[in-house]
């Protein structure tokens, strides 16, 4: 891990600052957003955010654990800080969304599940991964 | 009730008309009963069901803002309170936060009616059908248009996610130690199971991409419940309904546990009003929860 | 910018317009070069008018086709208008460019034949319409005034029927699915959504059914051949002599005097 962070990088971390709305530095890794998440992230919320904290902008984005968050906003919800991880792990999704990167291809999706599934899990499923 | 019933615009969200059926019409035939009729929207477009949770993100406002501005219109015309009464938790919460983004930030409703090019004044209140059973006919009041005897029964309020949270912008109940479906289950006069899961999430949208982590999380919700005592679980939310009762199609990871039925909590006001719950889908759940309320009624025969 | 006489201008002939003597000329950009051109044409004959020639993008020139839709701004204002060049007049500072073919998505091998619901067919054919953020921008973009984004949220909540009549005036010129930011084929869905319907939503007509045996039993070919014998002045005279219901006779209480060819 880089000990000074690149300027970019920093950069990068006030843009999502701005964009989710949140103040990273507030957080003061209490961890009770990791302790409730049931999503089971590795890594989990607060280390994604110790990380932004620490100006480790490309591997908290790059982080694999951001794809499972499913947005039940129980983190939001109890940090003592009014951080929400929910919202900052959104954020880092979108930058991989509106870079072309999505994370679901509609045309290898499974028939069963488009033709089975509500469609409150196939639009959210869409908003989140596409 | 034997006055005019009151009519209110009613948003039933695009599950509610196919996989879900069973939960509009159930409402709607409970309603007839409390003395309220759910009026839907003449043209309504899909909620999104997902609230953006990032600030930029303002196009995930323009379909509920096209729905609120659909309601408005109605309301104004028809010259009845701005209510917008809802079913689905996803509907409801994404509805619910259009609202309060607007009331919060003027800005944002101005910038939204300029794209769109269509005037919304902001009036619309949205209401969540649990929420109008509790502060508008009262409990108190549901319990006492209850024919059949459910006291026999051990139910389990599940809650989920999207009905409850953020706290601060849905404000329906407390979304770590809610109590208002515990409140309806009593009102029915049901055993009310209080189990530790029913705050946890199911999996929500992660079914697209990971079934697996879905059918563990439905599984330990449903353990924790049938050990409790649960013999089926009531929940508002379609997509909860879907990955709690579909899960079970699981038989290795499910071996250990018998079938638990989860119903939306107007089947269950359907059976306990004694109604003719044919129309109801029950037998489309994957558990059917009519060998459970055989008893009471709920085996498609009326007594 | 406008020249009160057309003194200097060349009278177009053959299929080209000849405008109005007393035309006024306005000037109109026509993918990005300005042209003078009458005011009273339309933006399809003004292109001709300019010089265009089409080989593409202009087909039965009265609005039904769908092959001429054009996009255009008037100088000065941010709005993106649409048309249909063969019915929309041109005006002064037009900008125009015509879109006579737009990629899109369709999806192929319909199967009408299927036993699956036509919701879930249309879920599982066109999963994008999944993607609809419900903005509006088709149907403030569609020239025949359809409510695009309402029939694709009528597919959305599984009412293929109800859509496929919301779409019912669709002339598929694509304009829709070149504005949409959730990259669906409107246009596409709402014909699959139409054949579907047609096909297998639609009750079958038994009195359609029943004339179209009559027709297939050979009863009419001896009629058709005693026609075809006939002279061409004949045909006329027995065209014009024909027995025809009165315009206001109410349904199914008329009956013609010669019943022997029913």
């Amino acid at each position: 891990m880089l000990i000074n962070p690149a300027a970019k990088d920093l950069k990068a971390i006030r843009e999502l600052e701005l964009a989710t709305g949140e103040t990273i530095s507030d957080c003061y890794q209490c961890g009770k957003c990791t302790a409730g998440c049931p999503a089971s992230m590795d890594p989990p919320p607060s280390v994604l955010i110790q990380l932004l904290k620490l100006g480790q902008f490309e591997m908290a984005r790059n982080a694999e654990s951001i794809w499972s968050c499913m947005a039940c906003l129980t983190c939001s919800e109890r940090c003592p800080k009014n951080v929400s991880p929910a919202a900052i792990i959104e954020g880092l999704k979108n930058l991989h969304l509106r870079n072309q990167d999505p994370r679901v291809c509609l045309e290898s999706m499974s028939r069963n599940f488009l033709a089975h599934s509500p469609q409150m899990a196939v639009v959210s499923g869409f908003r989140k991964f596409i | 009730m034997s006055e005019k019933p009151v009519r209110i615009p009613y948003y039933p969200g695009c599950t509610l008309k196919t996989k879900a059926l069973g939960f509009e019409r159930s409402a709607m035939d409970c309603a007839e009963v409390i003395g309220f009729e759910m009026d839907e929207l003449k043209d309504w477009n899909c909620c999104g069901a997902s609230y953006p949770l990032t600030k930029d993100n303002l196009m995930g406002l323009t379909a509920p803002t096209n729905i609120l501005v659909e309601a408005e219109k109605r309301c104004q015309k028809e010259e009845v309170d701005p209510n917008l009464i809802t079913l689905c938790t996803f509907c409801y919460n994404t509805l619910k936060r259009t609202e309060y983004a607007f009331q919060q930030d003027e800005s944002k409703l101005e910038t939204i009616n300029a794209f769109l090019d269509r005037k919304y004044d902001g009036s619309i209140r949205v209401v969540h059908y649990l929420e109008y059973l509790r502060d508008v006919i009262g409990f108190d009041n549901v319990a006492k248009m209850v024919k059949t005897d459910l006291s026999k029964y051990r139910v389990a309020p599940y809650y989920g996610c999207l009905l409850l949270k953020p706290k601060k912008e849905i404000g329906l109940d407390d979304p770590e130690d809610p109590v208002i479906l515990h409140d309806f289950l009593d009102a029915l006069g049901c055993k009310v199971v209080d189990f530790p899961g029913q705050v946890d999430c199911c999996g929500s949208y992660l079914v697209m991409r990971e079934p697996e982590k879905v059918s563990q999380l439905s599984y330990d919700i449903l353990a924790e419940a049938a050990e409790y005592g649960a013999q089926a679980l009531v929940t508002a939310c379609p997509l909860c309904q879907s990955n709690l009762d579909k899960s079970q199609s699981d038989e290795t990871r499910f071996s250990g546990l018998d079938g638990v039925p989860v119903l939306y909590f107007t089947q269950l006001l359907a059976i306990a009003f004694g109604l003719d719950t044919e129309n109801h889908q029950l037998e489309d759940h994957f558990i059917d929860p009519r060998p459970v309320f055989a008893a009471a009624g709920a085996d498609g025969e009326s007594d | 910018m406008t020249k009160s006489t057309q003194d200097n201008k060349p009278i177009m002939v053959g299929d080209r317009t000849i405008p109005p003597p007393d035309a006024r000329f306005i000037t109109i950009s026509i993918m990005g070069q300005p042209y003078e051109v009458p005011e009273t044409l339309t933006i399809l004959k003004a292109m001709e008018y300019a010089g265009y020639q089409f080989k593409r993008g202009c087909g039965c020139r009265g609005g039904i086709c769908g092959a001429c839709g054009t996009f255009y701004r008037i100088e000065g204002d941010h709005t993106l208008r649409t048309g249909l060049a063969c019915q929309t007049v041109v005006e002064p500072g037009m900008i125009l460019a015509q879109v006579p073919f737009f990629p899109s998505n369709r999806a192929p091998d319909l199967d009408l034949d299927t036993k699956t619901p036509a919701d879930e067919q249309i879920a599982t054919l066109y999963p994008e319409i999944f993607r609809c953020v419900g903005c509006g921008t088709c149907t403030r973009t569609c020239p025949m005034d359809i409510d695009v984004m309402g029939y694709i949220a009528y597919f959305k909540r599984g009412d293929i029927k109800g859509g496929a009549e919301k779409s019912f005036d669709c002339i598929m010129c694509g304009l829709c699915a070149s504005r949409c930011p959730a990259n669906i084929s409107q246009f596409n869905v709402a014909m699959t959504a139409r054949r579907i319907t047609g096909a297998r939503l639609t009750p079958r007509s038994e009195v359609t059914a029943a004339r179209a045996e009559q027709v297939r039993s050979g009863r009419y070919e001896p009629m058709l051949a005693e026609l075809c014998e006939m002279s061409a002045e004949d045909l006329k005279t027995l065209y014009v002599e024909r027995e025809r219901e009165p315009d206001l006779a109410k349904p199914g209480e008329w009956m013609p005097k010669d019943q022997t060819k029913l």
